[in-house]
């Protein structure tokens, strides 16, 4: 019997898919969040407001990743021009996104005019941490009905996070939860995670979740050809949810030229 | 929960490394993976796809063997590297958060035997 090394990562057509997604939205300058969390903790309400508060400022695109149905794109459609929609029950119904997928629907959207595609993954808190699908950061969320324990039973997706959103803050007053465990327990899982605590319902927290989405969509080492010789934008001061962008922030926000959106 | 896509994938290494080499499927007995802790493969039912999907796919009596990886990490502080028993980021000697995740990611396909 003879052994011969093979070497190959399992995930090698995978990976090279996602770093060709990951080259394309930076050459065109495009920001990218993997937006991961278990089913109903709150991802398409979030992005909702999210969307509704900073429309004025960045423009968005938005992939809405799920088993089956438009219902979440259709949610996101009045708030955003380029949405697309991708049903995995056409792929054999995966629990995830895979970077395939990905590659094949930026052809739906207009690059060099967007400042940060949001990919809202399938609702899942296992597979999607481990598929690459071209993104340059993982957020996720984690809502107050889920239990203090979940980060500690859900340690790789918690772990691989870049930021953290505990949603659903306004029922804390009705629920039994400890939030000191849940701060306690991130800690202890993902430290390196930007944190906050939202209620999308009734705004609590969104400010600072706020600033941290005008920071991701202008990526000052994406070279954008929008971004160095362009006509500044005036961003609004005011946003329709009352937000106000902070001006320390506002130098990181791409500048899009007024000719150039829709 | 997807073990049976990733020995999908498995399997198609192992055919085109054999193609690559002009040996035929029927030598092939033994294939040889490494899983890292952090990539949440369940072994047992990877194990169970390959040897299904395998024996429907033409390979025969073929050995699959998984070796684990642990997670592993070095701390940006004290420059120790650690093997991170119960997840909790954190270095194993100074329980510094600043660390980089050297070991654990790995899925790959190490090695296939070949009846000589």
């Amino acid at each position: 019997m003879t052994e011969i090394k093979v070497l190959r990562s399992v995930y090698e057509d995978n990976d090279r898919i996602a770093d060709g997604v990951r080259k394309t939205l930076k050459k065109s300058g495009v920001g990218c969040v993997n937006v991961i969390s278990s089913p109903g903790a709150g991802k398409t309400t979030l992005l909702e407001k999210t969307l509704a508060a900073l429309k004025k400022e960045i423009e968005f695109g938005v992939i809405e990743g799920d088993i089956s149905t438009s219902i979440d794109r259709d949610r996101i459609s009045p708030h955003c021009k380029s949405v697309f929609q991708i049903n995995t029950d056409n792929f054999g119904g995966d629990c995830h996104l895979s970077a395939f997928m990905i590659r094949d629907a930026l052809k739906k959207f207009d690059l060099e005019k967007l400042g940060l595609l949001i990919i809202e993954n399938v609702g899942n808190l296992i597979c999607p941490a481990d598929f690459d699908i071209g993104e340059s950061g993982k957020i996720l969320l984690f809502s107050v009905t889920e239990g203090e324990d979940k980060p500690l039973k859900y340690p790789v997706s918690f772990g691989v996070a870049d930021a953290i959103v505990v949603t659903k803050t306004d029922l804390v007053p009705h629920l039994d939860v400890d939030m000191k465990k849940i701060a306690a327990n991130l800690k202890k899982i993902n430290p390196r995670a930007k944190l906050f605590y939202v209620s999308a319902r009734t705004g609590e927290g969104l400010e600072k979740w706020l600033e941290y989405v005008r920071k991701l969509s202008g990526k000052i080492s994406y070279s954008s050809k929008r971004t160095v010789k362009t006509t500044l934008k005036t961003v609004s001061g005011k946003s329709e949810a009352g937000a106000k962008p902070s001006k320390s922030l506002n130098k990181n926000v791409k500048k899009v030229n007024s000719k150039t959106r829709k | 929960m997807h073990e049976l896509s990733l020995a999908q994938n498995i399997l198609s290494i192992v055919r085109s490394e054999l193609k690559k080499l002009g040996i035929a499927e029927k030598r092939l007995t033994g294939v040889k993976m490494t899983i890292g802790k952090l990539m949440q493969v369940v072994p047992a039912s990877l194990l169970y796809g390959l040897e299904i999907i395998g024996e429907e796919q033409g390979f025969k009596n073929v050995k699959y063997t998984v070796n684990e990886c642990p997670l592993k990490v070095t701390c940006s502080g004290c420059g120790a590297e650690s093997e991170i028993e119960k997840f909790a980021l954190l270095c194993e000697k100074c329980g510094s958060d600043r660390i980089r995740i050297v070991g654990g990611r790995e899925f790959v396909v190490e090695s296939i035997d070949i009846d000589d």
